[in-house]
This record gives C-alpha cells, structure tokens and sequence, in this order.
C-alpha cells in the first residue's frame, strides 16, 4: 500500500462543525443578557417618568397644605427637578433605542454572539459611568432640596445632617452595589469577552 | 454573561473536535479510553483556552494542548469528571459510512503500532500542518521532524503491506 493511500483514508473523516444547537444556546444566552438590560433601562424610564408626576402632584399638594416655603423657591425646586429628571428620561429613551438596534443586530455565528454580548456589556458599562455622573447630580439636587427643606438658619443644623446623612447614606449604598457590580463582573466580563473574540480573529488568520 | 463564556470555550474547541478526536483515536486502543482521553483532552483544551496568547494559531494552540494531554494521559477520571459532565459531550463520528469507518478503524489501528512522538508528528502531517507548526506542537526541530517524517512513511506503509486487511 502507498502512502498516498493511507492519506486518502484519512481524508473520509470530515471535519466536525459546530452544533445548530450549540449556537442556538449561544443566542437564547445572548437574548437573555440583552433583554436583561432592555428591563432594566424600561424600569429606570418609568421610575423617570413616575418621578416627573410625582413631584408635580407634590408641588401642588404643597401649594394647597400652605407650607412655609415661599412659592417661588418650590416653583424653582420643582423646575430644577423636572429639567434634570426630563434630560435623565430623554438620554434613557436614547440609550433604549441604541440599545434596540444592538439587540436587532443579527448573530449568524459564534464570533457574531460574542462581539454582540461584548458590546452590550460595555454599554452596559458606559451606562454605568453615565450613572455616576447622574448620580452626583440626583445627590446634590436632593441634598438642595434638603437644605431648602430644612433651612439650617431656621432649624439648625441637626434636623438638615439627619436628611442629608440618610441621602448620602441611601445614595452611598445603591453606588456601592454598583461599583462592585461594575468592577467584579462587568469589567473581568469585558476582558474575558475581548480575549475570545481576539483567540477567534487570530485563529482565522 | 459567564454562562455565555462557558459555551464559547465550547464552541471554539468545538470549531477544532476533529483533531481532538483524531487524536484521542491514536492514542487508545478501546471505545472506553477514547472516550476518556477525548474528554480529558476536551477539559485541557478548555483550561488552557484562558492562557492563549494568540501568538500562534489557535488550532495549533489547541493540538499542542491535545498532544501533551495524550503523551501524559493516565486514568485518572475523578480529577476531571465534573467539569466534562457540565458540558454533557458525546464524540462525534468523523465518518459518514460504516465502510469508511471501518477502514478508518484499520488506519488507526496502523498508527497506534507507531511510538507515542510519532504518532503526534503523523497525525500533524496528515492534518496538513506546515513543518513550523509541527515543530511549535511538538517541541521537536523541524530537521528532526523531517527525519522522522520519512521514517515514520516507510514503516506506515510496511506495516499496511503487512496487515491483512479487508477494505
């Protein structure tokens, strides 16, 4: 027998492809992680708008109770209130719809789902730093508010660090969640996705 | 998310079973070690997948981790039976006939009669890798693998002229 021979008989094993199954897998774990975020941006607007109401119902209670705050100052904290929370609420809407063409966006093979679950991790963590931003705003406008609430040459100083300690406080915890969240799981996340999907794009070279 | 990445460690040593499970055929003699070094191949393959530099090829990557994991195997299925059974993994037939199976069967069967290098440095060259590539999965030289290369045809041949078989 030749050699040639023998290498013909090797070449009746095919080579093994990837399983439908094993991608369609793939895809149900990408769909999962991206409707995962789609909640949670739906749940973040319509906090958004229900604080939008919420507070206008409560500047008119106020007016109608004749609280001690001058109108005009309430006026200009549910101003202030409503234009940051409508500018928060209209980069929710934007961040939604970017986020709906991620998800349209079609994953044909194994390389596709981990670009996609890549991007949508780090817009997961763009809106993250967004957040913090947020935050810091949402913070200092509460802790106003506070200040107007309890003025500290009316009341003293106790009754306004109550506030503002459970503020900070409040604020400090959900931050911290999402620090954690965002540096033990988003960030090694990325790195590990990134790794991949630069291991596939070298073995296709 | 990690659930994801367990799947594509999967997947991406699926894109490469073929070589595994050549390579699980040429280094045992029963179905039962087959499937056990097939497995055993499959977790190296998924351990080391994290330590890929990308330097070289990842089907070469994964055939040095595939050969170094054959030349070692030993019996040892505690060490890795929980982490295989996650992904619940059956092997795949190369063949899509019983008469290519069978004579399939019979080249194996040739090759197993090799030493363990030799079988490493056939399975390369017959998978068409370059001599660079044989060189990097083996460790051995790429004038060294040459040598052994004709040797290595010549008892391959003799050894099917040898071999009563019916194909």
């Amino acid at each position: 027998m030749k050699f040639e021979e023998i290498e013909s008989v090797w070449a009746l094993q095919q080579p093994a492809k990837i399983g439908a199954t094993e991608l369609s897998a793939l895809r149900r774990a990408l769909r999962s992680q991206l409707n995962r975020r789609k909640r949670l941006l739906i749940l973040a607007g319509c906090s958004m708008v229900f604080t939008l109401l919420f507070m206008q119902v409560l500047f008119f209670l106020n007016l109608r109770a004749m609280r001690v705050e001058e109108q005009w100052i309430s006026f200009g904290r549910l101003m202030l209130h409503q234009t940051l929370s409508l500018v928060i609420l209209l980069e929710l809407v934007r961040i939604f719809l970017r986020h709906r063409r991620l998800a349209r966006s079609r994953a044909e093979s194994v390389q596709d789902v981990v670009s996609l679950s890549l991007a949508g991790v780090e817009a997961e963590m763009a809106d993250y730093r967004l957040g913090r931003w947020v935050t810091l705003v949402l913070v200092a406008q509460s802790l106003a508010s506070a200040y107007l609430n309890q003025p500290v040459t009316r009341v003293g100083w106790d009754a306004f660090a109550l506030r503002a300690g459970l503020i900070v406080a409040v604020y400090g915890l959900i931050g911290l969640q999402v620090w954690r969240h965002y540096r033990r799981k988003l960030q090694p996340e990325r790195e590990r996705l990134k790794a991949t999907l630069e291991q596939m794009r070298n073995s296709e070279r | 998310m990690s659930d994801v990445v367990d799947q594509l460690f999967l997947e991406v040593y699926r894109e490469h079973a073929g070589l595994v499970i050549k390579t699980a055929h040429a280094f045992t003699t029963n179905a039962a070690d087959r499937d056990d070094l097939y497995q055993e191949i499959l977790l190296s393959v998924w351990q080391a997948l994290p330590q890929f530099k990308g330097q070289a090829k990842l089907s070469t990557y994964v055939y040095r981790v595939a050969h170094s994991c054959a030349l070692n195997w030993k019996r040892s299925r505690q060490r890795y039976q929980s982490k295989v059974d996650r992904f619940a993994l059956e092997v795949p037939d190369l063949t899509s006939s019983p008469g290519e199976r069978e004579r399939v069967a019979w080249l194996y069967a040739r090759i197993q009669q090799l030493a363990p290098v030799d079988r490493t440095v056939i399975l390369l060259y017959l998978d068409k890798l370059d001599y660079a590539e044989m060189a990097e999965v083996t460790g051995l030289s790429e004038t060294n693998i040459g040598v052994r290369l004709h040797r290595i045809k010549q008892q391959l041949t003799a050894l099917s002229g040898e071999a009563s078989h019916e194909v």
